[in-house]
C-alpha cells in the first residue's frame, strides 16, 4: 500500500517540478548555446535572457521544491481530499511515510538536476590543466580536515546524514505544523505558523545551550592553539547538534504521527 | 414509474397493484412473476419492501414458490375469480357508502348507471 | 454476523459543545436506512465517527466489528457530502485509483456506469461540471462492493433523470450482505426505497423506526413525520 501512495504522491508533485526542470533543462542550453556561439550584440542579448531564465529556474528548483511538497501534503490531506485520503484503507502513518519519502526522492532529483546542469554548463571548458587544479584544491581541503580530526569516515558520514537529516527533517517540521494547527478549527494556517515559531525558539534554544557547554572548551583550546582538539569540539558540537536534530525530527514524527491518529480534524 | 402514496404502507399498496394486474389478466394464471430485484428497480421501491409485499400474497395463495424457479400466479381460475370478486365487493362497499353520503339509496344508484351507460354508449 | 453497524455510548465533545451524546445503535445488513435531521444534528459527526475521520470522546463505534481503522475502511464505501477526488486527476486514473487501493472494486461496472451517463473518462475531473464531479464520485462509491455503503447526500445537486439513475443504481446494488445508510434531506424523493429511518436531533437518536411501522402505526409519510418532529 505504501508503494501504491508513493506512487501517487510522486504523479501529484511531478505535475508542478517536471516543468521547473523543464525550465533549467532550457535556460542551461540556452545559456551554454549562448556561451558557445561567437560574440555579437544579438547573442549577448539572448545570452542574458537565459542567464536569468537559469537564475530564476535554479531558485525555482530550490526553493520551489519544498513548497511544493508542503502543499501537497496540505491540499491531499487537510483538504477536501483528506476525506478520500484518510477512508483509504491504509494508515495514517503510511500516509506520512509516502510523503516524507516522496520528497526526500524530489529533493535528491533536484540535486541531481542542477549538478547535471552546472555540468553542461561547464562542459568543454574544463580540460586537465583545470581538473588538476580542482583536485589539488580538494586534496589539500581533505588534509587540512584530516588535521583537524574529520577522518575520510567521518567526513563521509556527515555528508551523507547532514543533508538527508536535513530533508527529511523540514518536511516533517513543516508537516508537524501544518497537522498541530488544524486543531484550531478556524485558525488552521495561524497555528501552524505558531507551531512553526515554537519548532524555532526551541531549536535555536538548544543551539544556545550547546555551544555554550562546548565553547568553554573551545575558547581554552583556541586559547593555547591546540588545533586538534578544536577540530574535535567543532566535531562533537556538530555531533550533538546532529543527535537533538534527530532527536527532535523523530519526537515530530511521532507526534505528528499521533495527531493523525487520534486528533483528525478535517473541516 | 410507479406512484406510491407514501403515508400508507408501501407493501400493501404494492399488493394492491399486484392483485390487479392478476385479476385484470395483466398477468394470467400460471405466469411467472418478475424477480424481487426486478421488481424493486421497476416500482423504485425497496427490496425488503417487494419480499413483504410477495410474501403476503404467498399466504394467501394466490402466489406460490417453486424453489429454484421463482414466484409464479396460481394456476387455480377459481381462487383468481373469488379475489376477483373480493376486490369489486370492496369497491362496491366503498362506493356504497359514499354515494350515501351524498344521499344516494341503492335503487337510486340503478337509475343512475343505466342513465350514465346509455350516455356514454351513444358517444 | 448481521450486525454492520454498532455505536454503544457513542458520545464526542467539542471543548463545550456536544455533538453526539451517548449515541446507542445497531444495525443489520440487508437493509436501506435513512439517516434524517437538521443541520447540527449530529448527522456528520456520527459519520465522520464511522468513516474514522473523528476520533470519539468516550463511547465505541463499530464497522463489521472493527473499531475505525484499515479493517473497516476495507469494507466500507464511502460518498462524501463534498468533492474529495483530485482535480487534476482523469476520470479513467481515478478508476484505477480505486482499483488500486480497494480489493473489492468493481473495475468493469465503474466504466459501464460512466457509460451508461455519457462520462468521458478522458477527461480532467477540473473540466467536468459540478454535477458529473458528483455523479463520477458516486459511481466510484457504488462499483465497490462493500458491506456498507455511506452515502452523505447523494441526491443533492443532481437532476432528476440522474436522481432517478442514482436510486436504480442503490437499488441495483442491493444486496442482503450489505447495508446502505444514505444521510439526506430530501426524504420524499428517496422514501420508497428505505426499510428504516433514523431521526437524530442534538447528538441524540430521537427514532430507530421501520419505515412501513411509521406508516401503518401512524398513517403518515416518513416525510410527514420528519417535519412534525423537527418543527422550527
Amino acid at each position: 500500500m505504501l508503494g501504491k501512495l508513493l506512487k501517487y504522491d510522486f504523479k501529484a508533485v511531478s505535475r508542478y517540478l517536471l516543468p521547473i526542470f523543464g525550465l533549467l533543462l532550457i535556460s542551461t542550453c540556452g545559456t551554454k548555446l549562448t556561451l558557445e556561439l561567437p560574440e555579437n550584440n544579438l547573442v549577448k542579448v539572448f545570452r542574458s535572457v537565459f542567464l536569468i531564465a537559469y537564475v530564476i529556474s535554479l531558485i525555482a528548483i530550490g526553493a520551489g521544491a519544498l513548497i511544493i511538497l508542503i502543499l501537497h501534503f496540505y491540499k491531499n490531506l487537510m483538504t477536501d481530499q483528506g476525506y478520500l485520503s484518510f477512508t483509504l484503507p491504509v494508515t495514517p502513518t503510511a500516509h506520512l511515510a509516502s510523503k516524507l519519502i516522496n520528497g526526500t526522492i524530489w529533493t535528491l532529483l533536484t540535486l541531481v538536476a542542477i549538478f547535471l546542469s552546472v555540468l553542461l554548463l561547464t562542459a568543454g571548458h574544463i580540460g586537465r590543466e583545470e581538473w588538476t587544479i580542482l583536485k589539488d584544491l580538494f586534496d589539500s581541503m581533505l588534509r587540512e580536515l584530516h588535521a583537524i580530526g574529520f577522518t575520510n569516515g567521518k567526513l563521509l558520514f556527515y555528508l551523507i546524514t547532514f543533508p538527508l537529516a536535513g530533508t527529511i527533517g523540514s518536511q516533517i517540521t513543516v508537516y508537524f505544523c501544518i497537522c498541530a494547527g488544524q486543531l484550531f478549527s478556524g485558525h488552521r494556517i495561524i497555528g501552524a505558523f505558531v507551531f512553526y515559531f515554537g519548532v524555532y525558539v526551541v531549536n535555536q534554544v538548544v543551539e544556545v545551550v550547546l555551544l555554550m557547554l562546548n565553547g568553554k572548551l573551545f575558547a581554552q583550546l583556541t586559547l593555547s592553539s591546540d588545533f586538534t582538539g578544536v577540530g574535535t569540539v567543532v566535531g562533537n558540537l556538530m555531533i550533538q547538534s546532529l543527535l537533538f536534530s534527530l532527536l527532535l525530527y523523530i519526537v515530530l514524527f511521532f507526534v505528528t504521527r499521533y495527531l493523525l491518529n487520534h486528533k483528525l480534524n478535517l473541516e | 414509474m410507479w406512484e406510491f402514496s407514501t403515508d400508507r404502507p408501501i407493501y400493501l399498496q404494492l399488493m394492491d397493484r399486484l392483485q390487479l394486474r392478476i385479476v385484470n389478466g395483466t398477468y394470467q394464471p400460471g405466469d411467472k412473476l418478475p424477480s424481487v430485484r426486478e421488481l424493486a428497480q421497476e416500482a423504485s421501491v425497496n427490496p425488503n419492501t417487494i419480499q413483504k409485499a410477495l410474501s403476503e400474497l404467498e399466504r394467501s395463495g394466490i402466489l406460490y414458490t417453486q424453489r429454484t424457479n421463482g414466484r409464479f400466479i396460481t394456476e387455480d381460475a377459481a381462487m383468481i375469480d373469488k379475489l376477483k370478486s373480493q376486490l369489486a365487493e370492496e369497491q362496491l362497499v366503498e362506493f356504497l357508502k359514499k354515494m350515501k353520503d351524498f344521499g344516494y339509496e341503492p335503487k337510486d344508484i340503478i337509475t343512475l348507471i343505466e342513465k350514465h351507460s346509455q350516455e356514454t354508449a351513444a358517444d | 454476523m448481521d450486525t454492520i453497524l454498532e455505536c454503544k455510548d457513542l458520545t464526542k465533545r467539542y471543548g463545550s459543545f456536544t455533538a453526539l451524546s451517548s449515541l446507542n445503535l445497531s444495525l443489520e445488513k440487508g437493509q436501506i436506512i435513512g439517516l434524517l435531521g437538521p443541520n447540527g444534528s449530529g448527522k456528520t459527526t456520527l459519520i465522520k465517527c464511522m468513516n474514522g475521520l473523528l476520533a470519539p470522546t468516550s463511547g465505541e463505534i463499530l464497522v463489521g466489528g472493527y473499531r475505525p481503522g484499515v479493517e473497516s475502511k476495507r469494507i466500507l464505501s464511502y460518498l462524501p457530502e463534498r468533492n474529495a477526488l483530485p482535480d487534476w486527476m482523469k476520470v479513467r486514473d481515478l478508476v484505477h485509483y480505486f482499483q488500486d487501493f480497494y480489493a473489492d472494486f468493481r473495475t468493469e461496472k465503474a466504466f459501464d456506469m460512466l457509460k451508461d451517463l455519457k462520462i468521458d473518462i478522458h477527461k480532467r475531473l477540473k473540466n467536468l461540471s459540478k454535477g458529473t464531479k458528483e455523479k463520477v464520485q458516486l459511481i466510484l462509491a457504488m462499483s465497490r462492493k462493500a458491506d456498507l455503503y455511506c452515502l452523505d447526500e447523494p441526491i443533492g445537486g443532481v437532476d432528476p433523470a440522474s436522481r432517478d439513475y442514482i436510486l436504480r443504481t442503490i437499488l441495483n446494488n442491493y444486496s442482503e450482505q450489505a447495508a446502505v445508510l444514505i444521510s439526506t434531506h430530501l426524504i420524499q424523493d428517496i422514501e420508497t426505497v428505505l426499510d428504516r429511518v433514523l431521526f437524530l436531533q442534538d447528538g441524540e437518536l430521537k427514532l430507530n423506526a421501520a419505515v412501513d411501522e411509521i406508516r401503518e402505526q401512524r398513517g403518515i409519510s416518513v416525510d410527514a413525520l420528519f417535519r412534525e418532529v423537527f418543527k422550527c
